[in-house]
């Protein structure tokens, strides 16, 4: 597949974003686990037992996630997981949103923070997965110096 | 100037998402075992009642102790009422002199060592004061509150020590 080179270049620019900042919600979660468990048990969609879980497990799967694309390696299963986490992000907010619930979101940090304005960012991410997940891959990756092919790259 | 990509195919793709998630976990799974396995245990109890505090149980306290585990037992009391009588290896931290006892107290702790505050009792509130200080101020990232006390730790018949024990 060939990609104008301005799209794809802007598709980097987008990946090591999303990457930044998957990695980033990940990192605040994983130092503070208890304040994230509390937050998730706030959203009040999973049983006490999976809370724990979940609040121990999902910023270590944002953190993965985050890196693998801020390498760029394996593109389109890195983009699809972040797809994933959005998607799931996304529908917890808006649950809350219609339930009227007045909760601190635990997205980048422990504050309050408007369900309204998460969910847009959550949706502006998506369509960032969406985009990403169009191109394929992008230059300055991994995935470039690994599987590109002899004749492919910038030409 | 354009770039090609091969398209890898859909199962490697799917197989990918998932040692994705396979290595989050996995790496979750160590860092929770080697530095707070107690979330895993189930020991941690999660209360709303202050929302930045974590409370624990007179029964994850008694674990904690019994079982030896490294943890930090602060009693925020006055001097006085911790000499009359503590918990087992507490050290003693009063609020209002918290400054002057942490230099001598907390300088060579790891700051992810377990800490557990208590105070008097259910209606005293330096427990929880102090352990927002501990983990705003010092920097401390698992700080937890024994809510009971020192009033249910006695009431429970549990063992004492006094400054005279030691």
């Amino acid at each position: 597949m060939i990609i104008p080179a301005k799209l794809a270049w802007t598709g980097t620019a987008v990946r090591i974003f999303l990457g930044v900042i998957l990695g980033w919600a990940g990192v605040v979660k994983i130092r503070n686990p208890e304040a994230f468990i509390k937050i998730v048990k706030a959203y009040n969609l999973l049983p006490e037992k999976l809370v724990v879980l979940w609040g121990i497990f999902l910023p270590w799967i944002e953190l993965v996630t985050g890196l693998f694309l801020f390498f760029g390696l394996w593109h389109k299963s890195a983009v699809l997981s972040s797809f994933g986490l959005f998607l799931t992000f996304a529908a917890a907010v808006s649950i809350n949103i219609l339930r009227g619930a007045d909760i601190a979101c635990g997205c980048f940090g422990f504050n309050d923070t408007n369900l309204y304005v998460v969910l847009c960012q959550d949706l502006v991410f998506l369509l960032c997965c969406y985009f990403l997940f169009f191109l394929k891959s992008t230059p300055y990756s991994l995935d470039h110096c690994l599987f590109t092919s002899q004749s492919g790259g910038l030409s | 100037m354009n770039v090609e990509f091969r398209n890898p195919n859909i199962k490697l793709v799917l197989l990918r998402v998932l040692v994705i998630q396979i290595l989050g976990i996995g790496a979750g799974l160590i860092y929770t075992v080697i530095f707070i396995e107690q979330l895993l245990l189930g020991e941690v109890e999660i209360s709303e009642k202050q929302d930045d505090i974590t409370y624990v149980s007179l029964k994850v306290l008694q674990n904690r102790i019994q079982s030896k585990s490294k943890i930090l037992l602060i009693d925020g009391r006055s001097e006085y009422a911790y000499h009359r009588g503590h918990i087992p290896g507490a050290v003693n931290m009063p609020y209002i002199q918290r400054d002057y006892f942490s230099q001598q107290l907390l300088s060579d702790v790891a700051r992810e060592t377990p800490i557990i505050v208590y105070c008097s009792g259910k209606n005293c509130n330096t427990s929880v004061k102090l352990a927002r200080s501990l983990s705003k101020k010092f920097g401390f990232i698992h700080v937890r509150v024994f809510e009971g006390g020192w009033e249910e730790w006695v009431k429970g018949k549990n063992s004492i020590q006094t400054s005279f024990d030691r």
